[in-house]
Order: C-alpha cells, then sequence, then structure tokens
C-alpha cells in the first residue's frame, strides 16, 4: 500500500476527492461463473461478466479506504461498468491516471505520462489488471480483431438538435471568454456538425500562437463543464496549391 | 543487392522502432525524448499536382524556411539526439533554394538524411551533389505510362519522361560512385490506379532502382480524398504479380499491413508522435502531418522559422500536446484520417503498453535505415 506522502501532487487533490466518496468499494455476492475476482498485494478487484457479450456489468474492489490505490479502482470501476472486459484491460487504468490528474498541477513525469511511469498508487492496480488480463484470456481467448469500444457522448447530448447542443455549451463558451480577459468578439462558435465537433473562427483580437492553447485550454473546460467528450476544432483553410484539385 | 549488404533487410512494410530500446525505455520512465526520426519538408509548395496527394489536405499558414532557419534546425536537432530527417511531408523540397545545402549539413553534423520527391528537377547534376548525403531517396511515381502519369500526378505528358530518366541516373550514380545510398520509387495506390500496377512494376525493372514500394493512399477522417479502401481486395491478384517481378536487385514491396487493415487502426492513443515528428513545410511544428491543418490549430507547437527547434522541443507546450495524444482525451481510431505516418509505430507502442507483449530483445545486425523508423 502507498503512503500519502508518495502521491504525486498532481494527483493529491483529486485522490483525496474521490477517497471522500468511493463508489465501487462494497463487494457484493456474485455467481462464481460470472465473475473475474483477482487479487494482488491485499487488494482485490471483482468483475461480474455478462459472459455472452464479455461486458461488465458490475465492478467492485477491496483495498484499504484510505490508500491512494482505492481512488485509482474505484475509478477503474467506473470506467469498467459497461464496457468490455477486454477494454477495461486496455484502457482501464489510463482512463483512471487521466481522471486523477489535475492539469494545473505540474505532472510528475517531464514526457509522457502512463500508468507504468505515474507512481507507486498505480502497481497494485496495474497487477490486478494483468491478473484479469491472464483470466479473461483463458475464458474467452485473446481477441485477433479490433477493440473499437468507445463511451458515446450522453443520452441527453444526443436526443439535442444542433440548436439545443449551441445553447448548452454557448454559456461555457461565455463563461470561459470573462474568465480570460477575452471579448465577447474574441472567436464564436460557428458550426457543430453532424459527428458533434465544433468549430470555432477566431478574430485577429486573438494572437496566432495564443490560438492553440486556449483551444486546448476550453475543450478542457467545456468537457469539465458538460461531461461530454466536446471536441474544438478551427476552421479548415484551403490548399494554397492552386493547380491541386480540392 | 546493389549497395546493400546481402543480409541485411530493407524493411519496407514494418517499424524499426523496437531497434531503439534506449529511446522506448526512457519514454517509459517519462522521460523527454528526442524523436528518432523528424519527418518534414523544406517547403510546402509543389510543381505537381498529384491526384491523390494528401499535403491538399494539409494547408497551414505558410512561413518560409531560409538557409539560417533549417541549419539551427538541424544544429538543434543533433544536439537533442535526433537521428533521422527525411525530407519528404507535405512540400517539394527539391524546389526549395536551401535543398543542397540542408542534405549536405545535416549529413556533416551526423544526421541521417533522406529525401521523398517527384523527382523532377533532380538532374544528373543536381544529384552528383545530394546523393553522397542521403541514406535513401524515394521518388513518387503512380504510374508507368506517359498518359496515365500525367493524368495521376496532374503534369505534362512529358515530364514523365524527365522523371524516368532522372530515376535511372540515380542508380548509375549510385553504382558509379559505390554510393550506400537506396534508391526507391512509391506508388501511392488508389483502386483506380489498378491499371499502373504492372506498368509501374515494370519500369522500375528498366530504371533499377534498388525498391518499388505499393501503399494504400491515406485520407483524412471526412474521407476527402475519395479513396474506396473496399477496392483493394481485388487487386490483390495483381499486386502478387507485381512483387514477382522482384529480382536479385530490384525488390517489389506492398505494404501489405496497411492494405489489409482497409484503413483501420489497432489502437485509440497516440504514443508514435514523439518518437517520430512530422513537420509542415511551412516551418510548423505539429505532432503529425494530419493535423497540420489550420482546422487542427489546437494541436500546433511552434514554428521553426519564429523559434528555435530545441526551445520548441523543450517547451511544455510540445509535451501537453503529446500527452493529449497519449490521453483518453483522445481516440485516433475517431479523430484521425487513415493510417498516417506514425501508424506502425504507434501500433506497436500501444500494445506494449497494453502490455500485449513484452519489448523483444534485438538481435542480430541491425535492418537498414535504422534512423528512419
Ligand atoms: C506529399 S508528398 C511530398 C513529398 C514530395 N513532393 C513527393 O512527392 O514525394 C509525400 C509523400 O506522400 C505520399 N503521399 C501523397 N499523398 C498520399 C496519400 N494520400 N496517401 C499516402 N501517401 C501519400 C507521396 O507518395 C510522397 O511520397
Ligand atoms: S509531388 Fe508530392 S507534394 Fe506534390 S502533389 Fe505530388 S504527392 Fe503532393
Amino acid at each position: 500500500m502507498n503512503s500519502r506522502a508518495d502521491i504525486p501532487e498532481a494527483f493529491a487533490g483529486r485522490i483525496t476527492d474521490r477517497l471522500g466518496h468511493l463508489v465501487h468499494a462494497a463487494s457484493a455476492p456474485v455467481p462464481d461463473t460470472a465473475k473475474i475476482a483477482v487479487d494482488a498485494d491485499g487488494m482485490s478487484l471483482t468483475l461480474t461478466l455478462d459472459n455472452a457479450t464479455e461486458t461488465v456489468v458490475d465492478a467492485h474492489f477491496s483495498a484499504p479506504p484510505e490508500a491512494a490505490e482505492s481512488a485509482v479502482l474505484d475509478l477503474l470501476c467506473a470506467h469498467a461498468i459497461g464496457a468490455p472486459v477486454r477494454e477495461v484491460v486496455e484502457h482501464g487504468l489510463v482512463f483512471a491516471l487521466h481522471a486523477l490528474h489535475d492539469p494545473n498541477v505540474p505532472s510528475p513525469v517531464a514526457g509522457i505520462l502512463t500508468p507504468r511511469n505515474a507512481g507507486a498508487c498505480f502497481a497494485i492496480p496495474l497487477r490486478l489488471v494483468a491478473a484479469v488480463r491472464r483470466e479473461a484470456e483463458a475464458r474467452f481467448g485473446r481477441h485477433k480483431d479490433t477493440n473499437f469500444f468507445d463511451r458515446p457522448y450522453s443520452e441527453a447530448w444526443q436526443k439535442l438538435d444542433k440548436t439545443g447542443k449551441r445553447d448548452l455549451v454557448l454559456p461555457h463558451i461565455a463563461r470561459f471568454k470573462a474568465d480570460n480577459g477575452l471579448s465577447d468578439g474574441s472567436f464564436e462558435l460557428v458550426e457543430i456538425d453532424q459527428y458533434d465537433r465544433l468549430f470555432l473562427a477566431f478574430t485577429d483580437e486573438v494572437p496566432a500562437w495564443d490560438k492553440p492553447v486556449l483551444l486546448m485550454r476550453l475543450e478542457r473546460w467545456l468537457r469539465e463543464q458538460t461531461g461530454e467528450r466536446i471536441e474544438l476544432f478551427t476552421e479548415v483553410v484551403k490548399d494554397a496549391n492552386r493547380i491541386r484539385r480540392l | 543487392m546493389t549497395g546493400m549488404t546481402d543480409h541485411v533487410e530493407l524493411i519496407l512494410d514494418g517499424t524499426k522502432i523496437a531497434w531503439h530500446q534506449d529511446r522506448i525505455d526512457a519514454w517509459e520512465r517519462g522521460e523527454r525524448i528526442a524523436p528518432i526520426t523528424i519527418d518534414m519538408s523544406l517547403t510546402r509548395a509543389c510543381n505537381f499536382a498529384c491526384h491523390f496527394c494528401y499535403a491538399m489536405l494539409q494547408e497551414n499558414e505558410r512561413k518560409v524556411i531560409d538557409k539560417k532557419a533549417i541549419f539551427e534546425f538541424l544544429e538543434d536537432c543533433a544536439e537533442i539526439g535526433v537521428k533521422g530527417i527525411s525530407l519528404v511531408s507535405d512540400g517539394e523540397s527539391t524546389i526549395s533554394p536551401v535543398f543542397v545545402d540542408a542534405c549536405k549539413y545535416g549529413h556533416e553534423l551526423g544526421l541521417s538524411m533522406a529525401v521523398g520527391t517527384n523527382g523532377f528537377v533532380l538532374n544528373r547534376r543536381k544529384l552528383e551533389e545530394v546523393l553522397p548525403s542521403l541514406t535513401y531517396l524515394r521518388v513518387n511515381i503512380s504510374a508507368g505510362e506517359r498518359k496515365r502519369y500525367a493524368e495521376i500526378m496532374g503534369v505534362k505528358e512529358h515530364w514523365f519522361d524527365r522523371v524516368a530518366e532522372n530515376i535511372k541516373a540515380m542508380g548509375e550514380i549510385k553504382r558509379e560512385q559505390n554510393l550506400d545510398v537506396t534508391i526507391g520509387m512509391q506508388m501511392v495506390l488508389m483502386p483506380e490506379y489498378h491499371d499502373q500496377i504492372m506498368p509501374l512494376a515494370q519500369l522500375g525493372k528498366e530504371l533499377r532502382p534498388d525498391y518499388l514500394v505499393i501503399k494504400h493512399c491515406s485520407d483524412d477522417e471526412d474521407g476527402s480524398l475519395g479513396v474506396d479502401y473496399s477496392g483493394y481486395a481485388d487487386l490483390y491478384e495483381t499486386l502478387h504479380a507485381a512483387e514477382a517481378l522482384s529480382d536479385d536487385s530490384y525488390q517489389v514491396t506492398v505494404k501489405w499491413s496497411k492494405i489489409d487493415t482497409e484503413g483501420t487502426r489497432s489502437y485509440q492513443r497516440c504514443y508514435g508522435a514523439p518518437f517520430m515528428l512530422q513537420m509542415s513545410g511551412s516551418g510548423l511544428v505539429a505532432p503529425c502531418g494530419m493535423l497540420f491543418n489550420e482546422r487542427y490549430k489546437k494541436f500546433h507547437i511552434g514554428n521553426i522559422t519564429e523559434e528555435r527547434f530545441r526551445d520548441i522541443f523543450y517547451s511544455d507546450r510540445y509535451w501537453e500536446v503529446m500527452n493529449y495524444l497519449a490521453s483518453p482525451d483522445f481516440n485516433a481510431q475517431k479523430m484521425c484520417g487513415s493510417l498516417c505516418l506514425q501508424h506502425k509505430v504507434n501500433e506497436f507502442l500501444d500494445g506494449y503498453q497494453k502490455g500485449d507483449f513484452e519489448l523483444p530483445e534485438m538481435k542480430g545486425e541491425q535492418p537498414m535505415h535504422i534512423n528512419f523508423i
């Protein structure tokens, strides 16, 4: 188990928050055939499966409630429910890691952050996931096809028409502009396309090299505010080589 | 094979990333690793109008890479540990006034240099100047007959003759001067160019480059180029027949691994960009060509005509973008066009990261062009 002193600063706040209201810590009894239960170093992870679809219908863990690993495993369980077990193995910890990472605090590594280098609180979860993988492969075999699992936009979002979606995001955009000292006319939302991509158009008020950073920040803000995986784009620029065809 | 040690493999359909274990280890420790390979162009301009060209989709604010900018860039690359630079990306580098100097200076600095070109301006004199500095020179040519060449490459018919002459000269100079450079031809295959597979493979046999590679055509996520991926399956027989034209010193290779996948990716995170960076002929540093267009401004990091590359590389912004690609914020299956330059590297690193395999221990002689992963 990980002492709290070892927890990288970038995770500390969100780990504490999550430990304050763990959702998947209690374990309910389930029939053996529908379960993958693994343990490592005194912690355990139990996934209840629909064997026909290999989908996780329920997920629990056990670990000391004050341990940082509990926050990691709780988020892993949250990602697992409704996902194929293969998705849990392949991406579960990446999701947990990024949910715990406060982007406003320097990352524990200078380069690319992965569960393997994110610090000691990921070590046991990594072992548990490796064990789930072994169990799942023993039961279902190793998949040769591709895992395309991706969480869709929420039902509520999908039910909205374009105007509804605009109305949902515009107040958050206005708030972002105000918080960042940008005028109302600095940029505008020009389109939400059929794939739900949001296209923005900037005016000259925003210097060219401020735009990339701003776009990434705004996207993060909109995701936090709406709970949807909003994607931001700017308008396409056409080929300046006029002899080519597009 | 001419100029190739017999037992050393020329990998045209795969990745050499596993040979760079030290860099993978450093990446895994979370260090700021320099790209092993950078693919870039010296300009976005081009004298051709290839029907299949994805550079059409990659427009961004054009800046001029002059001699000072490229020399400083090359010095920075050598300093931070970049190993290979291919001048391919999104423009025709041979028409830049700094082309020859860039190849020579990069080589002098110890960088492996390579070029992808339509081959039109590379006459014998220019070739004699640059070939000694290059690891490979690859000519983009998607037809083996004049008329179809003109249609597919968007140029006049007689340009075909000049390019063919230049390709022939490449092989001749290589042999005369006993150079280490590999000469290649590349066909970007749209299913509707099927009639040109055999004529081109045959043309290669006459012009004698070291290889002809035939690859699928990439498109953006909106399918702007209109590639019919289902159309490849009918071409397998012809493609095998083209491969069968290989001989002792001429290798015809189909990039089966990409053609077979019909443009789909096995991975969602993009871990490859820090190992293999792409830059635009405008000087723009963005993780990959598919993200050059202004539309993807969110991913734009800096421009070497305005800032030193080493400063861009060490900036938090560079790593913010690279981390975004490696995070669940990003899903390459949904957000990228079909199979990019980094595809094979991504496949490998993602498989490794997911625990599909341990890093293989690489034994024996290194494959050729090790610095172009
Ligand atoms: C855009 S060109 C620029 C370099 C140079 N002008 C040339 O023609 O090689 C870069 C490379 O991309 C390849 N290419 C262009 N469009 C492509 C596409 N849609 N899919 C795959 N490869 C493509 C070309 O064969 C060329 O080797
Ligand atoms: S020669 Fe290269 S850059 Fe020019 S149009 Fe053809 S593929 Fe594109």
